[in-house]
């Protein structure tokens, strides 16, 4: 430990010997030296007296007091304003306003330069208060449900595959009976369902069935009425009650209080309205209406049930973790064919909700960071510049006998009124801008948070910013000025504040090209990498093909017959219009944002049950293949004969195929889902093998069972129509033809394969505009900032320049030096920003995997645009000097 | 160079800053250098505390404004200790130094009179 003190004593002498800089350099001539020396004694004397801390602290305490006192020291220009009384009032009020009108004054004089600063504020501010606004209302905002942090949704992960499985009603039964961490759990289960207006029309609406303790567990009051009660939940749909939304009371029944109590009719059946929720609130799938639902343990149905829990208190999710871990262990070993290898885990509501589009928005955020920090490096240019431009006026008026406060006072106001101008146009850009940004928002938390509004947070954290950019890059230059002496400052002209500028102006260049060089590097990755995402071939002809969502969840097509009839009803009703090429219906078409799973086995191989393909399960009628024409590679479609009662047959994707037999014939082989019964569970031979398609969640691996062969299953209750078409179409008439043939069942959508295709990428493709729009307005900042700085370099030394001319230095050599200093700088911060963009990208990378590297094309773009720029910004000016007439030049000054 | 030439009266000063007044009781007595000051300071416990900087900051003022001046000190000019700066007190610092006490005085006075503090 001895040894420790003496180099304490150094490293921290040393540092304060910096920061004596703090202080004007009279003080600091005058005092410093016996400042360190008192401070080397008190040092030894805390240490030897009480300790190692002891000196530490002494020296954090010193360091802040020289920063502190130092600082003062310069506000109070000693030794004039050594008992100086504060400054009354209406004097600073004056300064202030004195301040105000230069900052006016200089935007007339000097309108470029004033015109750049504001414009960089108004961008720089602007974009970053959209975007905060919209992180804001994402990731910040409060769900509607009390104590939201204690809601966690439950999971099935398998283990092959990071996707998130809805629970199937035993599981959530099992859990509710063994669980101990959850004070208490409800169940949603999504449905489509047909509302009868009073105009004899059947709406669609989104119905949510919901167990007991719905309310309870989320902790959200109607706004009308009440929620189900437990005899209600208990009988399910016999209780005939139901809870309709803000939305729907307001649509339906024109927002009558009255409401309550009424008779609606939902699927056919009566149902009487006990409950109102309130504005907004519309948690999941945008639901309308509310209905109890009893979990029958063996009961099945179309979409799995989402679960909620909520935390008891005092439980961690760490802890919830382990106990639905202990749980799916031993539902694993009683029921294998559901739960073996998958994990239950909880996962925090708001995280369920956010589904990744939160990676989209941070990323977003940081892009716009960077533009705001080469903004920041911008400013901080133009303001030392003109910091410099004013050096002679400020030291003329304070040897005339102006004090120094009052001229920090009043450049201060002076840089303040700029900032608070820029940042009133920012805010006015940000308002504008978030009508844009909304288009953003992850559809799936727009369940509960429908607008992103421009909050008071979100202005101050303009106003803040545009402050912090008036004090530091307004104090700067102005602090500088204030400390110099008068006399020397009068006597030098301008020439001798160019040589003590260079080098932060340097440091500022630099920076601001490797934050540029960053900034496109990444924007060029990621929208590389969208386009690589995106570029892929949908697999199917999108042209000319239409898509017509319905389903058939109600009791009344349970049967399978039923089913099969009604499918191949539509199927003639639609083939029948004129304009009608092909048809053909799938259980679920790709893109869409849920999905339908099998785990599949094949016949003959000792697969561990753990490790069995989970596939796309599509249901499909013999004409989906054709009319969505996915190519054949081998084998044959599915045709009319592949019936209830023929030989169960399926179709696989190329890459299913590829996977479960790389070096063989697929066709012949058999392969079974593990997790069916009955019919669709019996061994399907392989028939075809079709192209891959591109599927949602990017997994290609699918298999096309034969509608008629796998109707009883809970998935075939959901269609998708798709329809070839020769030319325009009429989307009514596509629709109407599916509803002749039963009025009854809603429609849930109508749209082009091209339309649903840009919809599921609208995200990405909008961020990825949006960085585009943001690098290029970086590129073009950092390029006006190079070039003012450079040229401002050059223009500075026009009278060295002038002088060595007129001495017969060679233009040659001269113009070679200026390029250089210019290239030598792009050259110094292309290095940092790849240096810097490598650890963003790593950074970035870990939270978003499939990103990649660094792309070299990207990087050599990025390079060389600002390689150009900083060339012909040193090139312009040097030529302009060249010419100059060294004569003019010298007799100027 | 500052009020303290130009007027005698001592009481433009007043009130005098704590750290101030307590620099200059230190001084009445003997001249001290900045470490000695600081350690007499500290010594006396009355809740002043002097950190490097404020102290020179302070030292430096008050030595602009007349109250204290450097002095050359009783040490061997080539010893270590030569390189210390002594602080002596000034005859204004004096005055300054009485008529703060004297108001102190008139303060305590007054708090004593309100029953705040029980008189001596």
């Amino acid at each position: 430990m001895k040894h420790l003190h003496p180099l304490m004593l150094r490293v921290t002498g040393r540092i304060l010997q910096m920061l004596l800089h703090a202080y004007p350099a009279a003080f600091r001539l005058r005092c410093g030296t016996a400042m360190l020396d008192l401070y080397r004694e008190r040092f030894s004397e805390a240490v030897h007296g009480t300790g190692v801390l002891a000196g530490a602290a002494l020296f954090v305490r010193t360091a802040v007091n020289f920063v502190w006192t130092g600082a003062v020291e310069r506000m109070a220009g000693m030794p004039k304003l050594s008992v100086a009384r504060p400054a009354s009032v209406g004097a600073v009020l004056g300064d202030v306003a004195r301040g105000v009108r230069f900052a006016l004054k200089e935007i007339k004089s000097a309108p470029v330069l004033m015109a750049a600063a504001l414009l960089s504020l108004t961008l720089g501010i602007g974009a970053t208060t959209a975007v905060f606004g919209l992180v804001h209302a994402v990731l910040l905002n409060p769900l509607p449900f009390d104590e939201e942090d204690s809601l966690v949704r439950i999971y099935q992960i398998p283990h092959d595959r990071p996707i998130r499985i809805s629970l199937i009603p035993l599981t959530y039964v099992e859990i509710e009976r063994q669980q101990t961490v959850f004070s208490s759990l409800v169940a949603h289960r999504f449905s489509d369902a047909a509302l009868l207006r009073e105009d004899g029309i059947a709406e669609r609406v989104v119905a949510i069935s919901v167990s007991r303790d719905w309310l309870e567990t989320l902790r959200v009051d109607p706004l009308l009425g009440r929620g189900f009660t437990p005899d209600e939940t208990d009988a399910g749909a016999d209780a005939s009650v139901a809870v309709i939304s803000h939305r729907l009371w307001q649509r339906e029944f024109g927002g009558d209080r009255g409401v309550v109590g009424r008779q609606v009719t939902i699927n056919q059946d009566s149902k009487t309205i006990v409950g109102v929720m309130p504005p907004r609130y519309n948690y999941p799938y945008h639901a309308d209406v509310w209905l109890p639902m009893r979990v029958d343990p063996v009961g099945r149905g179309t979409w799995g049930l989402n679960v909620q829990g909520r935390l008891a208190p005092g439980v961690s999710l760490t802890q919830a973790e382990a106990e639905l871990e202990v749980i799916g262990t031993r539902l694993a070993a009683e029921h294998p064919a559901r739960h073996r290898g998958a994990t239950l885990t909880p996962i925090p509501l708001r995280e369920t909700l956010l589904e990744g589009d939160d990676r989209l928005v941070v990323a977003l955020f940081g892009a716009v960071m960077f533009v705001l920090l080469i903004v920041c490096a911008n400013l901080a240019n133009l303001f030392l510049a003109r910091g410099i431009d004013r050096h002679r006026q400020f030291a003329m008026r304070a040897a005339l006998g102006a004090s120094r406060v009052r001229l920090l006072r009043e450049n201060f106001s002076e840089n303040l009124t700029i900032a608070l101008l820029g940042g009133l146009g920012g805010f006015a850009v940000a308002t504008w801008a978030a009508r844009f940004l909304v288009t953003l928002v992850p559809d799936a938390l727009s369940y509960v948070v429908p607008d992103v509004s421009l909050d008071r947070t979100a202005f101050f954290f303009s106003a803040l910013l545009a402050t912090s950019c008036a004090l530091i890059f307004g104090i700067l230059p102005s602090w500088r000025t204030s400390d110099a002496n008068p006399a020397t400052v009068l006597q030098a002209g301008t020439r001798s504040i160019a040589g003590t500028r260079t080098w932060s102006a340097d440091a500022l260049v630099v920076c601001e090209i490797a934050l540029a060089f960053a900034l496109l590097a990444g924007a060029g990755l990621m929208v590389q990498n969208f386009r690589a995402l995106n570029g892929l071939e949908p697999g199917y002809e999108t042209p000319n093909l239409w898509l017509v969502t319905t389903a058939i969840d109600r009791p009344d097509y349970v049967e399978s017959a039923r089913r099969i009839h009604y499918v191949s009803e539509v199927e003639a009703a639609v083939r029948a219009l004129p304009e009608v090429e092909r048809v053909g219906t799938t259980s679920m078409f790709p893109w869409d944002r849920a999905n339908t799973l099998a785990r599949i086995e094949v016949e003959g191989r000792d697969f561990d049950p753990d490790e069995r393909l989970l596939v796309n399960h599509r249901s499909v009628t013999p004409g989906f293949l054709e009319t969505a024409a996915i190519p054949l590679l081998l084998g044959r479609h599915l045709n009319s004969s592949d019936r209830t009662d023929g030989n169960p047959v399926v179709v696989v994707s190329e890459s299913t195929a590829r996977f479960l037999w790389p070096n063989e014939d697929p066709i012949g082989k058999r392969v079974r889902n593990t997790r069916s019964t009955g019919d669709s569970g019996a061994w399907k031979t392989i028939v075809g093998v079709v192209a891959d398609v591109r599927e949602y969640d990017t997994h290609p691996m699918t298999w096309y069972v034969p509608y008629e062969q796998t109707a009883n299953a809970p998935t075939a209750a959901n269609l998708v129509i798709a329809v070839r078409v020769r030319g325009e179409v009429n989307a009514a008439r596509l629709s109407g033809a599916v509803s002749s043939v039963d009025p009854t069942l809603a429609i849930r959508e109508v749209l082009p394969a091209t339309l649903l295709h840009a919809e599921a990428f609208a995200g990405e493709r909008f961020t990825t505009g949006l960085l585009s729009v943001f690098s290029l307005g970086g590129l073009i900042m950092a390029a006006i900032g190079v070039y003012g700085v450079l040229a401002y370099y050059v223009s500075r030394r026009v009278r060295e320049i002038g002088v060595r001319l007129a001495l017969g230095a060679r233009p040659n050599i001269i113009l070679r030096e200026v390029l250089l200093h210019g290239i030598t700088l792009v050259v110094l911060g292309l290095g940092a920003g790849l240096l810097g963009s490598q650890v963003a990208t790593r950074l970035v990378g870990s939270a978003i995997p499939e990103l990649g590297r660094l792309n070299i094309s990207a990087v050599i773009v990025a390079a060389s645009i600002l390689g150009l720029v900083a060339v012909v910004a040193s090139y312009v000016p040097a030529q302009r000097a060249m010419r100059a007439d060294p004569m003019e030049v010298l007799r100027a000054d | 160079m500052s009020k303290a030439q130009s007027t005698t009266d001592p009481t433009v000063f007043l009130p005098l800053a704590p750290a101030d007044f307590q620099l200059l009781l230190v001084l009445s007595e003997r001249d001290a250098h900045a470490y000695g000051l600081s350690k007499a300071v500290e010594a006396a416990k009355t809740g002043v505390k002097l950190e490097i900087g404020s102290l020179y900051r302070r030292l430096t003022r008050m030595a602009a404004d007349g109250l204290i001046e450097e002095r050359e000190g009783a040490v061997p000019p080539d010893t270590p200790e030569s390189r210390r700066r002594y602080y002596g007190i000034t005859k204004l610092g004096r005055r300054v130094a009485k008529a703060e006490a004297a108001r102190l005085r008139s303060v305590l006075e007054l708090a004593e009179s309100k029953k705040l503090i029980a008189s001596r």
